[in-house]
């Protein structure tokens, strides 16, 4: 199994990208470092800047784990497992 | 036309054509801002109560705020205010583009329309001219081709025109008001309040800017705050590039996007139908923005059909999509096309929709009462389009439709799967996975609604910051102050977008430089409660009854089937009784005399 990275929004658009599998590694990872894995793809490069610029959550960027904001976990630093489901949302409004 | 302190209100009875001008006192501006606060005032002043929706009693009023016509970020609201003969409550429905600035240079703040008219006809409001001319012709018309065929009439360069299409005619209960083409005063039916005076559409020509009271002062202020909501990643990019309908896979990878008639709450197909398929199918050409926007969410749109209109935003999609089943996006959005062709309000077609195809999935609707209709299945396009017609015209079994969907669902003595709230349809939350959502539903005072406090900012999109949705501690705090201020909002003339970017003192600045009136923060938030507190009072001088603060059975009882809310309901119970407290409202939610007194409504 892996993780699934679903991205959405101008991110998509920019990218072109809309489901990544990433490798689980040993089962489980740092939301963080697997922002910086997504950072390295063209299109996805600000995602970079969300993992290293210290804000807790990635705010205003909304990170899902599982349709759970990552905030309500453990930030960036939540580990997320094989199987898990990550949704990446630049900020965004409407109503 | 010099800085006006009045508000200036022009009187027209379509009953015996009189025509009069009259001002509100300097107090009513003061204490109810304009607009939203004090066209509602002005309806406190006409109605009793028990009067019907659809008598010409009931008076339609079209409400400009100070901040309308002006330079301000959005400035270009106006509101639609009348008794709804959806809900029999107050019906307020805001609505942008250009008409509400152009009402504003003709030099009227409220334009009230009271009577019936014998014949149709339209008004014409040309400055300070004022002409109700005949409209039997355009009676049957959809609003596209009247708004045309009086441009052609008139040959009037920039007139803006605000019409009613043949729901507004037929009386639909959730008929809406189309103005400039694309925008609506969407929701309550304001539209057949038009419909029943005869009214077929206002057209507005005004060749006077209002005036700040400090002019420098506010171009300043505007210069600032434009710029804040350019530099802002939601007003400066993210509205821009997707619209509103961004929200799709956010409320739905959330758990919490209403789906066949808010049976759960994750829709499928959402990746056919969401903001980024309209852009990757190539059916989005551009972005529009309305009167003095510097956010431009509206998206312009063309089908491989052909079809070219505006829409879907995020509300009428989802209406029109998910809510019904559907996942074909050139569907929903030539049904969104036909609502606004109409005269519908996609939101409570959609959903009356939805709840007659969970009748008829049930068993409860039988096939030999669709009079030859195509199925009432979840899903069928086909179904979508035809009954959009059909309820327009109140044709066949669109005449049970067009009485919304608790009508329709009591006509069947199943009212528990209507999924509105006092009357009003719900819109695309499901607020199982947002609590405080689903207090402000509860609470909201033209039901069922997402624009009266959008806890989905704090609760979902984290603005102005994350909120647990699952949390219902403290959330009635949340929802007062949001409701509070999005009727200050309302009732300057601006854009309730704004509010991602902008916040209290923003508001106040703009209001104080424009207005002069040199409120604190306390007194505009006042302002804001005491509008709120005054739409609670005329509800319950209309007959409504404070246990209508409740949300449908369903989304209180029944678990969220599926996904990440999988479990979850709506614990009100936990919040409603501290919203109440917070608000100076006894125990049953009646405002308590002293909460009236210290609003100064104490005479409602
Ligand atoms: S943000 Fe959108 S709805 Fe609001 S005024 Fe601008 S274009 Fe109109």
């Amino acid at each position: 199994m892996a993780i699934d990275v679903r991205i959405f929004g101008p991110l998509r658009l920019d990218s072109g990208l809309k489901a990544i599998s990433i490798d689980a590694l040993e089962g489980q990872r740092r939301l963080r470092d697997i922002l910086l894995e997504l950072g390295s793809l063209k299109g996805l490069e600000t995602l970079r800047a969300v993992a290293t610029e210290g804000r807790e959550e990635g705010a205003p960027f909304i990170i899902l784990v599982d349709g759970k904001n990552c905030m309500l976990l453990q930030g960036l630093d939540t580990l997320v497992k094989d199987g898990q489901r990550i949704s990446v949302f630049p900020p965004s409004g409407g109503g | 036309m010099g800085f006006s302190e009045k508000i200036r209100v022009l009187h027209v009875d379509l009953s015996s054509g009189q025509i009069k001008r009259q001002e509100l006192d300097d107090e009513v501006a003061r204490k109810f801002i304009g607009g939203r606060g004090a066209g509602t005032y002005l309806l406190g002043t006409l109605l009793k109560g028990q009067e019907d929706a659809f008598s010409p009693e009931n008076p339609l009023i079209f409400a400009t705020g100070p901040l309308t016509g002006t330079a301000a970020p959005t400035g270009g609201r106006y509101m639609a205010i009348c008794k709804s003969p959806l809900t029999n409550l107050v019906a307020c429905s805001n609505s942008g583009g250009q008409f509400g600035a152009e009402l504003k240079r003709t030099g009227t703040d409220l334009l009230l329309i009271t009577g019936k008219a014998s014949e149709p006809v339209y008004l014409l409001l040309e400055d300070e001219k004022t002409e109700i001319r005949p409209a039997s012709h355009l009676w049957g018309r959809d609003t596209h081709f009247t708004t045309a065929a009086i441009k052609k009439e008139l040959e009037m360069e920039g007139a803006k025109i605000a019409c009613i299409g043949p729901a507004g005619e037929n009386l639909v209960r959730f008929a809406c008001i189309i103005n400039d083409l694309h925008r609506a005063a969407g929701r309550s039916g304001v539209g057949a309040v038009m419909g029943s005076k005869n009214l077929k559409a206002v057209v507005v020509k005004g060749s006077s800017r209002p005036e700040a009271k400090d002019n420098e002062l506010f171009m300043d202020v505007v210069k600032d705050r434009v710029k804040t909501l350019q530099e802002n990643p939601v007003t400066g990019q993210g509205l821009p590039s997707l619209g509103t309908k961004v929200l799709d896979n956010i409320i739905n990878e959330h758990g919490a996007y209403p789906t066949r008639n808010f049976q759960t709450g994750v829709f499928e197909s959402t990746d056919e139908v969401c903001g980024e398929a309209l852009v990757e199918k190539g059916y989005l050409k551009k972005n529009r923005g309305c009167y003095a926007c510097p956010i431009k969410c509206a998206r312009v749109t063309e089908l491989p059909t052909g079809a070219k209109g505006e829409g879907p935003e995020y509300e009428s999609g989802w209406a029109l999509g998910a809510a019904v089943g559907v996942k074909d996006l050139i569907a929903i959005t030539e049904a969104n096309y036909l609502c606004n062709l109409l005269g519908l309000d996609t939101i409570s077609c959609g959903l009356t929709l939805a709840c007659a195809m969970e009748l008829f999935e049930k068993g409860i609707i039988k096939r030999e009462e669709l009079q030859g209709g195509p199925a009432l299945e979840f899903g069928s396009s086909e179904a979508l389009v035809f009954y959009t017609q059909k309820m327009a015209y109140r044709d066949g079994f669109g005449k049970n439709l067009a009485e919304g969907s608790l009508r329709l669902a009591k006509s069947y003595n199943a009212p528990e799967l209507a999924m509105a709230v006092k009357g009003q349809e719900l819109p695309a939350y499901d607020p199982r996975g947002v609590q405080g959502q689903g207090l402000s539903y509860a609470t909201s005072n033209r039901g069922g609604c997402h624009v009266r406090g959008y806890l989905i900012a704090p609760e979902v999109l984290g603005i102005p910051e994350k909120l647990d949705p699952q949390a219902t501690e403290g959330k009635a705090h949340w929802v007062k102050v949001f409701q509070d201020l999005t009727a200050v909002i309302d009732s300057m003339g601006m854009c309730l977008f704004t509010s991602f970017a902008l916040g209290a003192e923003d508001y106040l600045a703009l209001l104080n430089a424009f207005t002069g009136r040199g409120y604190t923060l306390e007194e505009m938030m006042e302002c804001g409660e005491r509008i709120w507190n005054l739409e609670r009072a005329l509800n319950i001088r209309f007959g409504m009854s404070p246990e209508s603060d409740t949300l449908p059975e369903r989304l209180l009882k029944e678990p969220m089937p599926e996904g990440p809310q999988k479990g979850n309901t709506v614990r009100l119970s936990e919040m409603l009784p501290e919203y109440y407290k917070l608000r100076g409202w006894d125990e049953n939610g009646i405002p308590s005399g002293e909460t009236l007194k210290r609003l100064g409504l104490d005479q409602v």
